[in-house]
């Protein structure tokens, strides 16, 4: 049966010449390592299916998400989780070998396909078949990283960013193009992840934690974290959360919500600004209102696996003033607010939860 | 992590990009599994499935796991022959017209062989092979074989695998190759053909009554081509007139065409004559297990000879025997008797069928 979906494929770049160039034993311990911690972070939506030497093979069935960036960021995630497994393991070792001295050199990449596929199987293990993933397997083996200028990227095909919806966001990513015998012109665009994990590795964490919490508001939702990640940042579901009449996201990133996009929450004719100063998919996003009278308020939002499901976490911090005088004052003023707050989360946890249930039972 | 040596094997499917990506996958997909599943089960001891890798199956072979080098020239040979019979009974099989079916015969099978070290290593679970010998047995799959010699069945064997295997003469028969690869510098070997090797297989599959073996013939000249008289013999109805039959089926046809394995139920009054067909070779010749009665079986080759214009139809009849050795000798004793009946039957049958083409052609239905 045919069926439709993302097909991505990651491997390291400068794979074969690290193997053959340096001591085997370590070199392919570094590899396995490395390939491990791959492994251990593809979560759903995203299912593995093969590994082929240093290839892992992931498909993603469609529906799984609702908007094509938050593929972009689980791909951005599991390259960042890479970088910092190389750096650790790099710090770490006081080894002088070459194996240990030029791990470096390797780098991760990822081809994004979108098509057709079939399964098959074969010795009893399944395999995934068909024009696409021939595709796929194509891009991954052709020297894509000479014309892009990085070893570390993600390259998207023309379908998949058409089935993404992500046209406007390819303006900074580099244009690709390379014709195959049998499959004629294939098109793309590839994201370069240096600039990723440089902002990731910078980026310091701001959380409000349990001690500085006002208060806090779980709701479980039946849906993996990164479809849960959407219910919580997309900004037609913040409204429900937020009880908000709208909120819009205004954002520098050519239309990517993430670090520094401002939330624009109306609530009748007030309007209250939100800037996200942390952005970490699939696990929190801590979020800084701008209060009436000057003050601010940040909360943090939590994503955690939870019996099969996600638990969403808002925690509340206490409002925020220039001085202890102000912030006293603007405790004492919005102290009376709390339960309300509370019940507006709760009831649009609610109303997301309904949302959700919808879908998931539409066909 | 453990290190061993061994023989790296890496099969691969020709032509496979170009049939996926041109026809429909429906079709595709059945042709692919029952293809891998012909290797995969061909793929056995001493070689061992590393893993499927698209259009390729990755095994290796433990060193000391066989003693003679050619055991592995075998043991390839014995999996190419598997795949293309399973190829060409596909096709014969098939009267569908779909591109899938179509563009069957443009797949085949290559290999490529190394010797080397490599590690084994377990990932997610699963047991893994690597280091460079690997890296190298994948590359020597990008290689000008095909292109410089129009071979694209064929066994490439570097030379450090020819070395281990210790091919020595047999390596008379192969043709040296050599290739640069980055990295790892100029890697030579040796090829040969492997449609050689099937041609060969095929020949040795081939069942038939041998006129030197026989026990008796019948032999008629008939003023038609072969492939025109062929239709004559293998037509259920017009089978059942020449052999003056009271009703004809052919069973076991799939979609209507016959081959190995089908058969012809020929009712005679009470007596139902069942003739096995156990080799079917088109305009050449087919060969019948005939069934008449319990204890009473031969085997019939029916060979058409082309002779300017005209063909020589001759029936080679041998007795067949029974499960051990009273069985055979009561069988052949049984069947021994029908001599002279059987002859005189096919006598009239084969004048019967020159008749009824010399009838049909005199009025324009065939030529």
């Amino acid at each position: 049966m045919l069926r439709k979906g993302y097909l991505v494929v990651a491997n390291f770049a400068g794979y074969e010449a690290f193997l053959i160039r340096t001591e085997p034993e370590h070199a392919q311990s570094i590899v396995n390592d490395l390939l491990t911690t791959l492994l251990d972070n593809i979560k759903p939506p995203l299912v593995f299916f093969k590994l082929e030497g240093d290839a892992v093979f992931v498909y993603i069935p469609e529906g799984s998400f609702i908007h094509g960036k938050t593929l972009l960021e689980m791909v951005e995630n599991l390259y960042c989780t890479f970088a910092r497994t190389l750096e650790t393991m790099y710090r770490n070792t006081a080894c002088t070998c070459q194996a240990c001295r030029h791990m470096t050199s390797l780098d991760l990449k990822f081809v994004i396909h979108y098509g057709a596929y079939s399964f098959t199987e074969i010795d009893d293990k399944e395999d995934l078949i068909g024009p696409d993933v021939i595709i796929l397997r194509e891009l991954f083996k052709s020297p894509v990283a000479d014309q892009v200028g990085t070893t570390g990227y993600a390259l998207l095909t023309e379908a998949c960013v058409e089935a993404m919806e992500l046209n406007a966001q390819t303006e900074g990513m580099k244009a690709y193009s390379a014709t195959f015998e049998n499959l004629g012109g294939i098109k793309g665009f590839a994201q370069d992840l240096h600039p990723v994990w440089e902002r990731e590795r910078k980026q310091q964490h701001i959380t409000v934690s349990p001690d500085d919490a006002w208060f806090e508001v779980e709701t479980d939702l039946p849906v993996c974290t990164a479809l849960a990640w959407e219910y919580v940042t997309e900004p037609e579901f913040r409204s429900q959360w937020l009880s908000a009449n709208k909120v819009t996201a205004y954002t520098n990133d050519k239309g990517r919500v993430g670090y520094g996009t401002t939330y624009i929450c109306a609530h009748g004719k007030y309007k209250i600004n939100q800037i996200i100063v942390d952005w970490c998919p699939f696990e929190y996003l801590t979020v800084d209102t701008a209060l009436p009278l000057k003050g601010t308020q940040m909360h943090t939002t939590e994503l955690t696996p939870h019996s099969g499901g996600t638990r969403v976490l808002w925690r509340f911090g206490q409002a925020k003033g220039q001085n202890r005088l102000h912030t006293l004052m603007l405790r004492l003023l919005f102290n009376p607010m709390k339960g309300r707050l509370i019940n507006q989360l709760k009831q649009g946890g609610a109303k997301v939860l309904e949302k959700i249930e919808q879908d998931q039972a539409a066909p | 992590m453990a290190q061993e040596k061994g023989y790296l094997v890496i099969a691969d499917i020709s032509g496979y990009t170009a049939f996926l990506t041109q026809v429909e996958l429906e079709h595709a997909e059945g042709i692919m599994k029952s293809l891998f599943d012909t290797l995969v089960k061909e793929m056995q001891s001493p070689l061992i499935i590393s893993k499927l890798e698209g259009d390729a199956i990755f095994a290796y072979a433990k060193e000391g796991s066989f003693v003679q080098g050619q055991t592995l020239l075998e043991v390839i040979e014995k999996i190419y022959s598997a795949f293309a019979m399973s190829l060409e009974s596909m096709q014969r099989n098939t009267t569908c017209t779909c591109k899938a079916c179509e563009l069957m015969p443009t797949l085949d099978l290559k290999f490529v062989l190394h010797y080397g070290t490599y590690m084994l290593s377990e990932i997610a679970g699963r047991q893994e092979l690597s280091g460079t010998d690997v890296i190298l047995a994948h590359r020597l799959l990008k290689n000008k074989i095909s292109e410089t010699t129009g071979d694209i069945a064929y066994a490439f064997l570097s030379k450090a695998c020819s070395d281990a295997m210790a091919l020595g003469e047999l390596k008379e028969g192969m043709k040296p190759h050599s290739e640069n690869y980055e990295h790892l510098g100029e890697v030579s070997g040796y090829f040969y053909d492997l449609h050689v090797v099937w041609e060969r297989a095929r020949e040795s599959r081939r069942v038939y009554v041998d006129p030197d073996e026989s026990w008796f013939k019948v032999e008629i000249d008939v003023p038609a081509k072969p492939a025109l008289v062929w239709d004559y013999l293998a037509d259920p109805k017009l089978r059942q007139h020449w052999l003056q039959a009271d009703g004809m089926i052919a069973h076991g046809s799939d979609k209507g065409r016959l081959s190995v394995g089908s058969e012809y139920h020929c009712a005679h009054g009470e007596l139902t004559v069942i003739q096995t067909i156990v080799d079917w070779k088109p305009f050449d010749y087919m060969t019948f297990d005939v069934s008449l009665a319990k204890d009473q079986r031969f085997r019939l080759t029916t060979r058409l000879t082309p002779n300017n214009g005209t063909t020589r139809v001759s029936w080679y009849f041998f007795k067949l025997g029974g499960s051990n050795f009273i069985n055979t000798f009561i069988t052949k004793r049984k069947t021994s008797k029908m001599q002279g009946m059987l002859s005189n039957f096919f006598s009239q049958g084969s004048n019967l069928l020159r008749e009824m083409i010399e009838k049909d052609i005199r009025e324009g239905k065939v030529s």
